[in-house]
């Protein structure tokens, strides 16, 4: 129906090109208006369509972690860089992760223990064996920011706010619910067939896509539109070379929109739901996540797009109400160990923590 | 009883069905999970659990309502609660040149792609000039070198170190 709906679209812009040569009365651009406007409305058409059925294709796994990798460049480029130490020598070894020999410095230590606790988080999750990723932004802003694919990263600002490890697990938990929840594939979707389309428009020489024309080079345009009339249906493989122009337009606008705009609102609600839930079933109290969001002050940029730290507490601990979590507290499960009734004094701090609170 | 499947269900899942009845199933989240022949401390291991093996639920212990009694196997034991949920692991969709397939979470695990670092895109999107022209600190390829080592950082990390620090969160409990 849709295909219908746009050759009948179509038809109506062929016709109304013709009548505008014929108005002007000179032959020559009545043939060559109604054959360019056939070439390039009819190659507008298809190119829509095969838009859509980009845009129709459940995202894969091997999708989500080529875009995932793109947007945590992002956030790490844009985030100030990684608090990591690289190592010297042959640029080869980095694509060894197995084997990269890592120097041992408190930098990377830092990554170590992030990578630890966040890994025995998301072993619990619903995407256990993705390969997480956890990393420290060299930024003062106070975020924790996700990417598809298992990438998490919270900044040097959030670190020194933390003062237990029962509030990391729970920022955390709530990135790691964003993962498995998949929550940027709505934005994603819409972005690939947006942008594809700008770049169908943009061929077209139409002002749908002026965004387009603007932000890439001619060249660029080309390699792009180029790989969309190779595309032949199924699975768009974004991490073939040939399709590198597609896939940078797609993560550009993407970076673009999440900037903008952020999750929804029911979203983070529910990402801090299943992230407390996470860090409970680690053994975790519930305590240390609440406690530290309602720490935050009120009216500042803390964790940008997100609902305002009241809001959050409150939903938070009226899921605590109902679940009865709260009331736990007291100990009635009788074992020696529950995470209702933690001592959190007793969790480690982040280490750097009063090395990161000194800096700047 | 709707108490102990109110304990699961409440941390587990709390928009989830909380009607747990004694034979319905549950699976299993975290790695090594220990099915333990009774709730003390120094209980006998009868089995180890790995992320999505589904088992079935029996109710809690009476004394320890914390631990649960679960057959799996052929075998009836105990598991802490919080290794317990009442949905699996997510399915993976995964792409190869026969076309798309879903793949159960254990089948995703083994199979090589669970394993992905960053990927040849996004190298290649990090690395090209158009992404690294005028003054960024880091730049983009900067970020790209970051982002491996940090992937390293996290994949070299042990069971061993996670065992740990499942073990210290917990006090040693799951």
């Amino acid at each position: 129906m849709r295909r219908a709906l746009l050759s009948l679209g179509a038809l109506g812009l062929v016709a109304c090109s013709a009548a505008a040569g014929l108005m002007k009365g000179d032959p020559n651009s009545i043939v060559n208006g109604l054959a360019e406007s056939t070439t390039t409305v009819v190659g507008l058409t298809q190119d829509l369509s095969k838009c859509d059925q980009i845009g129709a294709a459940e995202v894969s796994f091997d999708e989500e972690r080529t875009i995932g990798g793109t947007v945590a460049l992002n956030w790490v480029q844009q985030g100030g860089g990684l608090l990591v130490d690289v190592p010297t020598g042959e640029a080869s070894a980095l694509g060894n992760p197995k084997t990269l020999g890592v120097q041992d410095t408190p930098r990377n230590q830092l990554h170590k223990y992030l990578n630890v606790v966040g890994r025995n988080l998301a072993s619990r999750s619903t995407r256990p064996s993705l390969q997480w990723t956890f990393g420290v932004l060299d930024s003062e802003v106070v975020n924790a920011v996700s990417a598809p694919g298992g990438y998490v990263f919270v900044t040097r600002g959030l670190l020194k706010r933390v003062n237990n490890e029962a509030a990391l697990a729970g920022v955390l938990s709530h990135e790691i619910a964003h993962v498995t929840r998949k929550d940027a594939f709505a934005i994603y979707q819409r972005t690939k067939v947006d942008q594809c389309k700008s770049l169908a428009y943009a061929k077209a020489g139409q002002k749908e896509g002026a965004a387009v024309l603007r932000t890439y080079s001619p060249g660029f345009i080309n390699q792009a539109y180029s790989a969309l009339q190779a595309f032949s249906g199924g699975a768009l493989d974004l991490n073939a070379a040939a399709n590198n122009a597609l896939l940078t337009l797609f993560s550009d606008e993407f970076v673009h929109r999440y900037l903008e705009g952020g999750y929804a609102r029911d979203q983070e609600i529910q990402a801090d739901a299943t992230g407390l839930e996470l860090a409970v079933a680690s053994g975790y109290s519930p305590r240390g996540f609440v406690d530290f969001i309602g720490a935050l002050p009120p009216g500042q940029n803390f964790f940008a797009h997100h609902p305002a730290p009241s809001d959050r507490v409150a939903s938070m601990k009226l899921l605590l109400g109902k679940t009865r979590m709260a009331s736990m507290t007291s100990g009635p499960v009788g074992s020696p160990f529950s995470p209702f009734s933690q001592d959190m004094s007793q969790l480690p701090l982040v280490p750097l923590h009063d090395e990161l609170a000194a800096a700047r | 009883m709707r108490q102990s499947a109110t304990v699961l269900a409440l941390v587990l899942g709390a928009g989830a069905a909380w009607a747990l009845a004694p034979g319905d199933r549950v699976y299993v989240r975290g790695r090594d999970v220990a099915v333990l022949q009774s709730t003390a401390v120094n209980a006998v291991t009868l089995a180890k659990l790995q992320p999505g093996d589904a088992v079935l639920w029996r109710g809690a212990d009476k004394k320890k309502p914390t631990w649960h009694r679960v057959e799996t196997k052929g075998t009836s034991g105990f598991v802490y609660f919080a290794n317990l949920s009442l949905s699996p692991p997510a399915s993976e969709l995964l792409t190869s040149p026969g076309g798309a397939k879903k793949v159960d979470a254990q089948a995703f695990a083994s199979s090589g792609a669970a394993g992905k670092a960053l990927t040849e895109g996004a190298i290649r999107y990090g690395n090209q000039d158009e992404k690294n022209k005028g003054e960024m600190h880091p730049t983009m390829k900067e970020a790209v070198r970051q982002t491996q080592t940090l992937e390293a950082i996290a994949v070299q990390r042990t069971d061993a170190e996670l065992d740990a620090q499942a073990a210290r969160v917990t006090g040693g409990q799951q």
